[in-house]
C-alpha cells in the first residue's frame, strides 16, 4: 500500500472518530474554571468566625469601659473556621481537578520532535520527505487527541456522576456556614446599634463629639453591610455552581450535544457575572 | 448541645437573636422612662441573649461537620482519582518523547554513525527519566 493510500485510509477511518469524539470538554473546562475562580473568592470575604469573636471581645470592653487582662476565648470560633476551611478546600480541590482534566493543555501533545526525527532519519531504503513527516505528525496528533479526549470524556462522566450528591451537599454546607457568619454580622450590627445609642445619649457629649459619633456609626454600619453583601454574593455563586453541576450530572452521558453545551456555557457566563459583581463589591470595601 | 444538629442550632440562634432584638429595641424606645437600674438590667439581659445567639451560630457552623463527613471523604477520594487520571494523561507526552528518541536511535543505527548512536542512546536515556 502506497504512503498516500495509507494517508487517505487513515483519514477515512479517523474522521468519524474525530467527529464522534467532538465532546464539550471546552464547556466543562470553562464551567470548572469559572467555578474555581468563584470559589476562591472565599479568600476575599475579609471576615471569619475568629474575627467575629475578636470584634465582639473588643466591643464588650468598650461597653464595659474596661480592658480585659486576658484575651477572649475564641477557640470555638477557630474550630468553626477550621470546619469551614476543610469544606472549602475540598470543594476547591474537586473543581480544580475537573478544570485541569477538562483543560486544553492535555490535548496539545507535541509531535514536533517525532516529525523532526523522521525527516532527519534514514530507514534503510525508505526515504521520508518533509511532507510525509508533516502528514504523519498531523495524523498522530489527531489520533492521540481522539483517543485521549474519548478517555477523558468517559472519566469526566464517571467523576461527575459519583461527585454530584456529595459536592452539592458540601456546597450547601459551605453556604450554610456563611449564613451563620452573616448572622453573626447581623448580631454585631444590632449590638453596635445598642452601643452607639448609649454613647450618643451620654449627657456629657458636645455637639462636635456627637458629630464624630454619627460619622463613625455610619462608617461601621456601611462596612458591615458591604461584608454582608460579599457573603451573600458568594453564597449565590455557590448555589449557581451546584445548579451547574446538577445540569452536568443530568447530561453527563450526552456531553457532545449542542443543547448541553449551550446550557453549561450559560452557567459559566452566569458564574462569571457573579464573579464580576463580587469583585466590584470587594473594591467598594 | 451534643444532641443538636447544625440546622437546629442555627434556628435556635435565630430565636435568641429575635428575643435579644426585642429587648434591645424596648430598652432604647423606653430609655427616657426607665430608671438606670432598669436600663442596666435590660442591657444585661440583652447582652446575654445576644451572646447565646452568637454561640449558637458558631455551634451550627461546627456541627455542619457531622452532616458532611461522608461527602468530604468521597470528594477527597474523587479528587485524588481525578489527579491520577490527569497525571496518567500527561504521561502520553512522555511516551511520545520516548518513541521519538527511539526513532532517532534507529536512524543513527541505520546510518551507522557512531557519534550519532552515542548521542541518540543518551537522548533515549534522558527521555525515559
Amino acid at each position: 500500500m502506497k504512503y498516500g493510500t495509507v494517508l487517505k485510509f487513515a483519514i477515512f477511518i479517523l474522521l468519524p472518530a474525530i467527529f464522534s469524539g467532538c465532546i464539550s470538554l471546552k464547556e466543562v473546562g470553562d464551567y470548572s474554571a469559572s467555578s474555581v475562580k468563584s470559589i476562591k473568592n472565599f479568600d476575599e470575604l475579609g471576615y471569619s468566625f475568629t474575627r467575629s469573636c475578636k470584634d465582639r471581645c473588643l466591643l464588650e470592653q468598650q461597653e464595659k469601659n474596661q480592658i480585659y487582662k486576658e484575651l477572649c476565648d475564641c477557640q470555638a470560633n477557630t474550630i468553626a473556621d477550621s470546619v469551614t476551611g476543610i469544606i472549602y478546600n475540598a470543594v476547591k480541590g474537586y473543581f480544580s481537578g475537573l478544570a485541569i482534566l477538562s483543560g486544553s493543555d492535555l490535548t496539545n501533545y507535541s509531535f514536533d520532535p517525532l516529525k523532526k526525527a523522521l525527516v532527519e532519519g534514514k530507514f534503510g531504503d525508505i526515504h521520508i520527505n518533509s511532507g510525509h513527516a508533516d502528514s504523519y505528525a498531523s495524523i498522530a496528533t489527531i489520533l492521540t487527541r481522539t483517543i485521549t479526549d474519548g478517555y477523558r470524556k468517559n472519566k469526566l462522566a464517571n467523576f461527575i456522576g459519583e461527585a454530584n450528591a456529595p459536592i452539592k451537599l458540601l456546597l450547601e454546607a459551605l453556604g450554610a456556614n456563611l449564613v451563620s457568619l452573616s448572622n453573626k454580622l447581623d448580631l454585631r450590627k444590632d449590638r453596635l446599634i445598642n452601643y452607639y445609642f448609649d454613647l450618643f445619649n451620654n449627657k456629657g457629649l458636645s455637639v462636635v463629639d456627637k458629630m464624630k459619633i454619627i460619622v463613625e456609626y455610619n462608617m461601621v454600619m456601611s462596612n458591615i453591610d458591604t461584608k454582608k453583601k460579599l457573603i451573600a454574593a458568594y453564597g449565590n455563586s455557590l448555589k449557581l455552581i451546584a445548579t451547574g453541576h446538577q445540569a452536568l450530572f443530568d447530561k453527563r452521558n450526552e456531553l457532545n450535544i449542542a443543547a448541553i453545551k449551550e446550557q453549561i456555557s450559560q452557567y459559566s457566563d452566569n458564574i462569571k457575572t457573579l464573579n464580576a459583581e463580587f469583585n466590584k463589591l470587594t473594591k467598594m470595601d | 448541645m451534643a444532641d443538636l444538629n447544625s440546622t437546629q442550632a442555627s434556628q435556635l440562634g435565630d430565636n435568641f437573636f429575635a428575643m435579644a432584638k426585642l429587648v434591645g429595641n424596648y430598652r432604647m424606645a423606653n430609655r427616657a422612662s426607665l430608671t438606670n437600674e432598669q436600663n442596666d438590667k435590660l442591657k444585661e439581659v440583652y447582652t446575654k441573649l445576644s451572646d447565646y445567639a452568637d454561640q449558637l451560630f458558631t455551634t451550627s457552623a461546627i456541627l455542619v461537620m457531622n452532616d458532611v463527613q461522608n461527602s468530604l471523604d468521597k470528594i477527597n477520594q474523587l479528587t485524588a482519582q481525578i489527579k491520577t487520571t490527569y497525571t496518567n494523561l500527561q504521561k502520553v507526552q512522555k511516551a511520545i518523547n520516548i518513541a521519538t528518541a527511539g526513532v532517532k536511535l534507529g536512524a543513527a543505527i541505520f546510518s551507522k554513525d557512531l557519534l550519532a548512536i552515542k548521542t541518540a542512546v543518551k537522548g533515549l536515556g534522558d527521555s525515559m527519566k
